[in-house]
């Protein structure tokens, strides 16, 4: 039975660290346009892009 | 510009390689690039530029029509960014080697301007990154201030079509950023939470005795309380602070049965855990604050590359050019004051009311009033602040501060301030007006009823009772429904500033209607050629001429004039803003202003409409008058909107129009003509005062005022991307006559609330039944709990997309 109680403390890690990749994407400002991304990933010609 | 051409034989219509747009004269060829045609040498330059820098995948992208250009040269307008102190106003970073700057582009309209703007370095050494962020239309460019400066950015954009919106808002950073940040915090954590309790919860369902094991029950409960701490503190902080903010103006709003619900639950949870007689509530309470803060999310999720809180400022330009001592110099127009003398070159706006004092200009009020025509001013006359000089730079003398225009002074009017002041009670509020005193009655009540016979069934049937009738279902209900509906209303090209307008739509009973620009189209015209006398031949000629010319005016006499024209065209002149003058097979055609035309010519046409005369040989044949096209569809709708509504027109017109006017919408009709923007607040002021809730729906900035005051001010703009007055909604013009529609759509917001009360009133009902019997086990609140938020939100969802389909079905034509 205590192969649940480690169970559980990795879910919750696990879980920990997706909630904290959210908050740091949200941070960068990932979530401010949805829609340029898509349409940039389309160009082809990105040999020279340089990103900030 | 003197052009000597033979006129083709046959009228062929070419399109324009660049910009897509039709045009029937000679096209112009590029030298290298033979096949293909161009409208204007602007789009030619722009092709060449493209193609020399590798970037021609633009036109595969491009599936629309491109932006056509004007003209390729040095723009002398933008002198002004020269001056460092307002150069750098527009920087949002700087340093020796990098400075940061953001444009707003409304042009950008697809893939192929991403395309294009996003490979800017490569057209223009010294831009380091160019980013665009589409659905605010914006642009980032790094760039190296050694190399490049802000005028040659600028006047480069402007070359290849995308002129940046300049002006005195420009910096103002959103506030609203932050906020949505935070929300989605909060949705993270919450779900978070709400995921690991479920999870944690569910051995209490597999059996009666759980996992057998003390240890890992206890390692369960303290995860719990861990978990819900965060939701019961970071993510419903807001309803707290809203609930006792209510409270302290003496009000119970709907959040403080939510808040109560919420403290309900998590003591009562807690209660349970440390005295160890059950597992407490923790996956309800998460599930419920992730629901709610989901439809808060929703709630503030507008359309945010519009923007709805336009004053004068993000209209007026940044700078203007002063003359001292007979010498140019930028100044910020914050800092003109009364006598000034200032310099207006072609297409710059008028920057505060000021006389004029060179001979005469042309003068475009279209963004003041609607009115596209240009009206022709004289020395000594006032322009006013707002409006476009046409032609010729002109010089004028301020008479007032910017701030105190005749439009802007509108921002200064006391109810002006007031209204924005103004608090809105939405139907969330005013159902819980009723809802929370029942819910607090009913609890206190039934804690004063048990606490004769126990203590602690008292205490239960209170959190019971508070948990149960925790109106959840009804705060995510109207979020959910009115997002829906605001999304349905973005596809038919209505753009509501926040869900709460659809709420104040179902509750006007009267539509204030501005004429020009909102009944009329902009650009469309019809013609009266009533008072134009010319033989068949001499209409040829005239026809040929206007065919020369790409004025929309000359258009449109070119579409109503009879014959091919054809004719031989010996010598052809156009001056621009004042009209065209040319041989034509040996006769001088003269068309245009009156003045133009024939000096001295008497006035004869009605003051309020555009009219061109012409000449043949120097003899007056006599004049065409236009007058805005009344738009398609609208007589349909005026016999709608007036059989439900009531109906007032605001016109700053004459009244030419009257009969016409009061034939579509009937004679209850109020219609008063030659307002005053000031005029137009007041009329909305007194409507109100009667006890009306008014739509007004107007475009220009003479109806900024009465937008502002009314209940729900709803602009009209030819695109949405155009500038429009602060509004709660902006509509676009070839829509107005589908209001009716949109309103009935809106009403049945209505319905869908209802429906969707009635549900969760069902739920909490029989909940109730279940707590008042004392036999509410953990199971049946834990299920019904998240299933009733789920039923309700896909229900309300789902109707307000049944209701939308059959809109788009009855707008379909």
């Amino acid at each position: 039975m205590e192969i649940i109680a480690f169970l559980m403390g990795v879910s919750l890690l696990v879980a920990a660290f997706f909630l904290y990749a959210f908050i740091k994407s949200v941070k960068s400002g990932q979530y401010e346009d949805d829609y340029t991304p898509s349409v940039r990933m389309l160009f082809e010609d990105q040999q020279e892009e340089t990103n900030p | 510009m003197a052009v000597y051409s033979d006129a083709p034989s046959a009228v062929t219509a070419y399109s324009c390689y660049h910009c897509g747009n039709q045009f029937q004269y000679e096209p112009i060829r590029s030298m290298l690039f033979k096949d293909k045609d161009f409208c204007c040498n602007g789009c030619k330059s722009v092709y060449e530029l493209l193609e020399e820098k590798g970037l021609c995948q633009y036109y595969q992208l491009n599936d629309h029509q491109g932006q056509s250009f004007a003209e390729m040269r040095a723009d002398l307008r933008f002198g002004y960014l020269d001056e460092p102190a307002i150069a750098n106003s527009l920087l949002s970073f700087q340093s020796n080697e990098r400075a940061v700057v953001n444009f707003h582009l409304p042009q950008m309209h697809c893939s192929a301007c991403i395309y294009l703007l996003e490979h800017f370095h490569k057209l223009v050494p010294g831009v380091l990154v160019s980013r665009v962020d589409f659905p605010r239309r914006q642009l980032r460019l790094d760039f190296d201030p050694r190399q490049l400066s802000v005028r040659t950015i600028v006047e480069t954009l402007t070359a290849i079509g995308y002129e940046p919106q300049l002006n005195m808002a420009v910096n103002e950073k959103k506030a609203s950023d932050k906020e949505s940040r935070h929300m989605l915090y909060r949705i993270g954590i919450a779900g978070f939470c709400f995921g690991n309790l479920m999870l944690l919860g569910f051995p209490e369902y597999l059996a009666d005795d759980g996992l057998n094991s003390p240890m890992i029950e206890r390692a369960i409960s303290i995860l719990n309380v861990l978990l819900i701490i965060p939701v019961v503190t970071y993510v419903s902080k807001d309803y707290y602070v809203s609930a006792w903010a209510g409270l302290k103006q003496r009000t119970l709003n709907i959040d403080v049965p939510i808040s109560l619900g919420i403290l309900a639950l998590f003591f009562q949870s807690l209660y349970e855990t440390i005295s160890a007689i059950g597992p407490g509530y923790y996956d309800s309470l998460g599930g419920l604050l992730f629901f709610l803060m989901l439809g808060k999310y929703l709630q503030r999720k507008t359309f945010d590359r519009l923007s709805f809180e336009h004053d004068y400022r993000s209209f007026f330009p940044l700078a203007s050019l002063r003359l001292v001592d007979g010498k140019e110099e930028s100044v910020n127009i914050a800092q003109l004051v009364p006598g000034d003398h200032v310099l207006v070159r072609n297409e710059e706006i008028i920057p505060a009311d000021a006389v004029l004092v060179s001979d005469k200009t042309l003068m475009d009020y279209s963004f003041v009033t609607g009115e596209s025509h240009p009206v022709e001013k004289f020395r000594g006359d006032i322009l006013f602040a707002g409006g476009k000089v046409i032609g010729g730079a002109v010089e004028a003398e301020v008479l007032k501060p910017s701030s105190q225009s005749y439009l802007t002074q509108l921002w200064n009017d006391e109810a002006f301030k007031k209204a924005a002041n103004q608090h809105y009670q939405n139907i969330t509020d005013r159902i819980s007006k009723v809802f929370t005193p029942l819910v607090l009655s009913l609890a206190i009540g039934g804690f004063i009823f048990w606490s004769f016979t126990s203590f602690s069934v008292a205490i239960t049937v209170l959190v019971s009772v508070l948990i149960i009738a925790c109106p959840c279902a009804l705060a995510l209900s109207a979020p959910f429904t009115y997002s829906t509906m605001m999304h349905r209303f973005g596809l038919q090209h209505l753009y509501l500033k926040n869900p709460d307008v659809i709420d104040r739509l179902t509750r006007i009973d009267t539509i204030v209607l501005d004429k020009t620009g909102t009944l009329t189209h902009t650009d469309l015209q019809t013609i009266d050629s009533t008072r134009l006398h010319m033989n068949e031949e001499e209409q040829e000629w005239v026809k040929t001429a206007c065919r020369n010319s790409t004025h929309p005016l000359s258009k449109l006499l070119y579409q109503h004039l009879s014959g091919k024209g054809n004719a031989k065209v010996d010598l052809f002149d156009e001056i621009k803003g004042r009209g065209i003058s040319a041989v034509i097979n040996g006769h001088a055609v003269t068309i245009g202003s009156r003045s133009f035309v024939m000096e001295g010519l008497p006035q004869t046409g009605s003051p309020g409409l555009t009219t061109v005369y012409i000449a043949i040989d120097q003899v007056v044949r006599g004049y065409v008058s236009f007058t805005n096209a009344w738009r398609k569809g609208l007589e349909e709708a005026a016999a709608q909107l007036s059989a439900n509504y009531r109906i007032v027109i605001l016109s700053g017109d004459n009244d030419s129009e009257a009969p016409r006017l009061r034939q579509m919408f009937g004679a209850q009709t109020t219609m008063y003509f030659n307002q005053s923007p000031t005029d137009k607040l007041q009329r909305i002021q007194q409507l109100q005062s009667l006890g009306h809730r008014v739509l007004m729906v107007g475009d220009g900035l003479n109806d900024a005022g009465a937008l502002k005051k009314a209940e729900v001010g709803m602009a009209v703009a030819e695109d949405s991307t155009q500038f429009s007055p602060a509004s709660d909604a902006i509509l676009e013009g070839a829509r107005v006559p589908f209001l009716p529609a949109l309103l009935q759509y809106a009403k049945s917001s209505k319905i869908i609330l209802r429906n969707n009360l009635f549900m969760s009133l069902a739920y909490n009902v029989v909940g109730l039944s279940f707590a008042l019997s004392g036999s509410l086990s953990p199971l049946v609140s834990a299920i019904m709990m998240p299933l009733s938020t789920i039923t309700v939100v896909t229900l309300a969802v789902s109707q307000a997309h049944y209701r939308a389909s059959k809109l788009d079905k009855q707008l379909v034509r």
